[in-house]
């Protein structure tokens, strides 16, 4: 189990990237803060006593539907492209990858 | 001139259709005190351009004798509904700008009987939080005390009506974003059985726990909007069929659960306490018996929550990359540039801690996220087995009053303990009501919170029904 009190700033540098989510150094410091607190309370999941798993269906059940074309090509696509910021020839556009 | 004070669905409903006053003139009463005190309280971020002409179709039925108890009521809705054509926003930056291109079921279902939504009510950001104050659209001001908060997440519907300026609105919830708000405001808070209402169009946070549910005056106009937007729909796979909504079988036994540490008032404000003390000798004059009880696993559902919750947050927060909808940065050197300004710019200081607490629960191979699920399950058992002895469970919906604004904001930990009480409910699936049961010496109102097996939505309506005329 992961330790929160151990959590050091470039834990919440890496979260971050993984989140791509740009966080300053002032407000990484904060967020570790506050992370270590949240964690320190939340510890308790990682402590409570647990029966033997055991795995059962229960109550629970599929959920399917018919499988049928419910939207047909393109009926949606100019309504969600009038929200992009940006669009060429039928397609996003975004920024250089590399 | 209308009593707006002492509306219902069905006293409107009946003037509406004798005449006492148009669909119009109900909005105009209504615009009129939202153009007043919205101003200073905020409760509403955008009223909607076409009101009126809402409450025209609405007239027509009732000309035409297609009315339903519904129809041309005002009600408000919480900005994180998608209603087509109307922008929503969850009151985050990142959705500025953003145009529904679909209608939520829940509103559609709704909008079978022609009502007046009336505008689009102020909220934590993506409903994170329990006060109003994380919204990027400015804090939503309580209208019995302006110096605090209104509760949250959705703070702004229940402003929207405890100021007047809605008949009821629609809150959802996560973990008590209905309840504690309706508790704060004086209201009725309903957050029913997971999977009765569809949450297709609902802008998600946690989708496991996500429900939508009314706010309003009186537990009849909480049951009839709960009947009114529930359904099971193709659009959400969550939702039960109707012919599955059955309850586990079981003889009432007139007893009503509390927990140990709460009948001795752990954890709780004095005046929360004295007022919940009440709240029992009322139940007990209905004819229940109060029984304390402890529990294994119900006092980690807080725990449990802020696990699984961040986790659904992160992983749903995702789409939002300003590359589709919403907003996007202006500068950026390459794509993933781009999606790290965009969410940085465009998210709040909370969700960006929730998506990076989410980030950690799901990291070491969601070693902490897999307990916390088995814990869940635990913890919906526990409430199973205790439902084989009593018909309810009771506790505060908040351990607090309103406080002051501002409070909180600077110790994360302070605020989510808010959620204590809501969590079991939102965790179980189980329906929850808040009901108002007075107001302090200070004038603060305060709320009693019952808690029903699933599916047993009706229960909660009853007792409830019966709670207020004790009251009265």
């Amino acid at each position: 189990m992961y330790n929160g009190g151990a959590m050091e700033l470039s834990d919440i540098k890496a979260f971050a990237r993984t989140a791509r989510i740009e966080v300053s150094d002032e407000e990484a410091s904060q967020l570790l803060q506050d992370l270590v607190a949240t964690v320190s309370y939340i510890e308790q999941v990682a402590k409570a006593p647990l029966p033997e798993e055991v795995v059962t269906v229960g109550d629970r059940y599929n959920a399917t539907r018919e499988d049928t074309v419910t939207n047909p090509s393109g009926a949606c696509t100019d309504a969600l492209f009038a929200q992009a910021p940006a669009v060429q020839d039928g397609y996003l556009k975004v920024k250089k990858i590399l | 001139m209308i009593d707006l004070k002492n509306i219902s669905i069905e006293t409107a409903h009946a003037a509406l259709k004798a005449g006492e006053y148009s669909v119009r003139e109900l909005c105009q009463a209504y615009l009129d005190v939202i153009k007043e005190k919205n101003p200073d309280i905020n409760a509403y971020l955008e009223i909607f351009d076409d009101v009126m002409t809402q409450a025209d179709t609405a007239q027509k039925r009732f000309a035409d004798g297609t009315a339903t108890l519904l129809t041309g009521i005002p009600i408000a809705i919480k900005d994180n509904m998608l209603w087509k054509g109307k922008h929503a926003s969850a009151a985050s930056k990142i959705l500025e700008g953003y145009v529904s291109t679909y209608t939520a079921t829940a509103l559609e279902n709704l909008l079978k009987e022609s009502p007046v939504f009336l505008g689009r009510t102020n909220m934590d950001e993506f409903a994170m939080g329990s006060s109003t104050q994380t919204s990027a659209y400015g804090i939503t001001r309580n209208p019995l005390d302006r110096e605090r908060v209104p509760g949250g997440s959705s703070g702004g519907s229940a402003a929207a009506v405890s100021m007047g300026g809605a008949l009821a609105a629609l809150g959802s919830e996560t973990c008590g974003s209905i309840r504690q708000p309706a508790g704060y405001n004086g209201l009725v808070g309903f957050k029913p059985t997971y999977g009765s209402v569809s949450r297709s169009g609902l802008i998600a946070m946690g989708n496991s726990l996500d429900q939508i549910g009314p706010l309003t005056r009186t537990v009849r106009d909480t049951e009839i909007l709960h009947h009114a937007l529930s359904s099971c729909d193709p659009l959400d796979a969550t939702t039960i069929p109707m012919d599955k909504r059955v309850p586990t079988p079981r003889t009432p036994t007139m007893k009503i659960a509390v927990p140990s540490d709460v009948m001795k008032g752990e954890g709780l404000d004095k005046e929360v306490f004295d007022a919940f003390l009440v709240s029992l000798d009322r139940f007990r004059t209905l004819g229940y018996e109060i029984v304390p009880m402890d529990f294994t696993y119900i006092q980690y559902s807080l725990a449990v929550y802020y696990v699984i919750m961040p986790a659904e947050v992160s992983t749903n927060l995702e789409r939002l990359d300003g590359i589709r909808y919403g907003y996007h940065a202006p500068e950026a050197r390459d794509l993933a540039d781009f999606y790290s300004k965009t969410r940085s710019q465009g998210f709040g200081r909370e969700a960006r801690r929730r998506i990076l607490l989410g980030t950690y629960v799901l990291s070491n191979n969601g070693e902490y996220y897999r307990r916390a699920l088995r814990l869940r399950d635990e913890i919906a058992k526990e409430l199973d087995h205790m439902f084989e002895s009593v018909d309810f469970f009771v506790t505060p919906p908040a351990p607090t009053l309103p406080f002051k604004l501002g409070e909180k904001m600077t110790d994360p930990l302070a605020m989510y303990y808010s959620d204590v009480f809501s969590a079991p409910a939102n965790l179980s699936g189980c329906p929850a009501i808040a009901l108002p049961t007075g107001f302090t010496a200070e004038g603060l109102p305060t709320s009693v919170q019952l808690t029903a097996p699933r599916f047993e939505d009706d229960k909660l309506f009853s007792i409830g029904k019966e709670f207020e005329r004790v009251l009265q």
